[in-house]
């Protein structure tokens, strides 16, 4: 506590109480969701986007559902994994990953390539993973209760050019722009 | 005392925090560090230099001279955590940097 503050409130009582009512409000607003009372339990997630991709030359616009199923086990780990779904001309394509990763530290992603990266910050998970060009920042806010909130948008990598990602059907697809349009969250 | 009082010690205590607040900011060293906060038995807490992408955490050495240090984040495929190694990552909201990759929304 500096000088001025120490005059402060010796001229003026009521300024310790504010202090007082500062210092108790902080921390109780950056408290979060404990991720403790999550175990045992999981966070599905869903967003549906609508996506303008190029393969192969042509371009045309989908619909695309991404949903992470996840649980955080004692020892940290978040286990689960990640499905997309979308409708390509020739009818429904999906295609689904595991997700293994320790809170707070990288990983590279073997099957698909890139690297991910799980933080925990308050009441926010957030998972980052590149793609071989681009990638995408899913943050899921915990809302108590059994309720949660997803924003997962797709990030454009600085001086990169088009995102680029492995495809559902296989292969790799450039995502030209995606918008997220809806989404669910619950935890159980 | 009178509630005048009382009302302007509260008005004069925030402005002094705010004002606190803002010569904290402006005289951090280098804004490019961020402090990711512990949870107890979760995560330790974390460095992130937003500049270079680098992380540390913070863990507590034993030994007879005991002390909390700063340590490169290891990497979960087992690559040492070199000074040498590529920058992890860097949130900073619309932005990350991951891997000495930007990318933004």
């Amino acid at each position: 506590m500096n000088d001025h503050v120490r005059m402060t409130i010796a001229r003026f009582p009521g300024a310790a109480l504010a202090f007082v009512v500062a210092a108790q409000t902080a921390p109780a607003m950056a408290q979060g969701t404990s991720v403790e009372s999550l175990h045992g339990k999981s966070i599905t997630a869903s967003v549906q986007y609508e996506v303008q991709l190029r393969r192969e030359g042509r371009e045309f616009a989908a619909p695309v559902t991404a949903e992470w199923r996840l649980a955080i086990g004692a020892d940290n780990r978040v286990t689960g994994s990640i499905s997309r779904t979308s409708v390509s001309p020739r009818g429904p394509v999906s295609t689904s990953r595991p997700i293994s990763a320790v809170i707070g530290r990288p990983g590279q992603i073997k099957d698909a390539g890139g690297h991910g990266l799980i933080l925990l910050s308050g009441n926010t998970l957030t998972l980052l993973r590149t793609f071989e060009v681009g990638g995408i920042k899913t943050t899921i806010t915990l809302t108590g209760g059994g309720g949660c909130s997803i924003d997962a948008p797709v990030m454009k990598e600085v001086g990169a050019g088009p995102t680029r990602r492995d495809a559902i059907v296989g292969g790799s697809i450039e995502i030209l722009s995606s918008r997220q349009v809806s989404s669910t969250c619950r935890v159980k | 005392m009178s509630s005048k009082a009382y009302a302007a010690g509260v008005a004069l205590a925030l402005t002094a925090l705010a004002t606190a607040g803002d010569h904290a900011r402006a005289q951090t060293p280098g804004a490019c560090f961020e402090i990711i906060a512990a949870r107890a038995g979760v995560q330790p807490a974390i460095l992130i230099d937003k500049c270079s992408g680098r992380t540390w955490q913070l863990a507590r050495r034993s030994g007879a001279h005991a002390a909390y240090r700063w340590t490169a984040l290891p990497r979960d495929d087992g690559a040492p955590a070199a000074s040498s190694a590529p920058p992890a990552v860097a949130d900073t909201g619309k932005c990350f940097t991951f891997e000495g990759r930007k990318f933004c929304e």
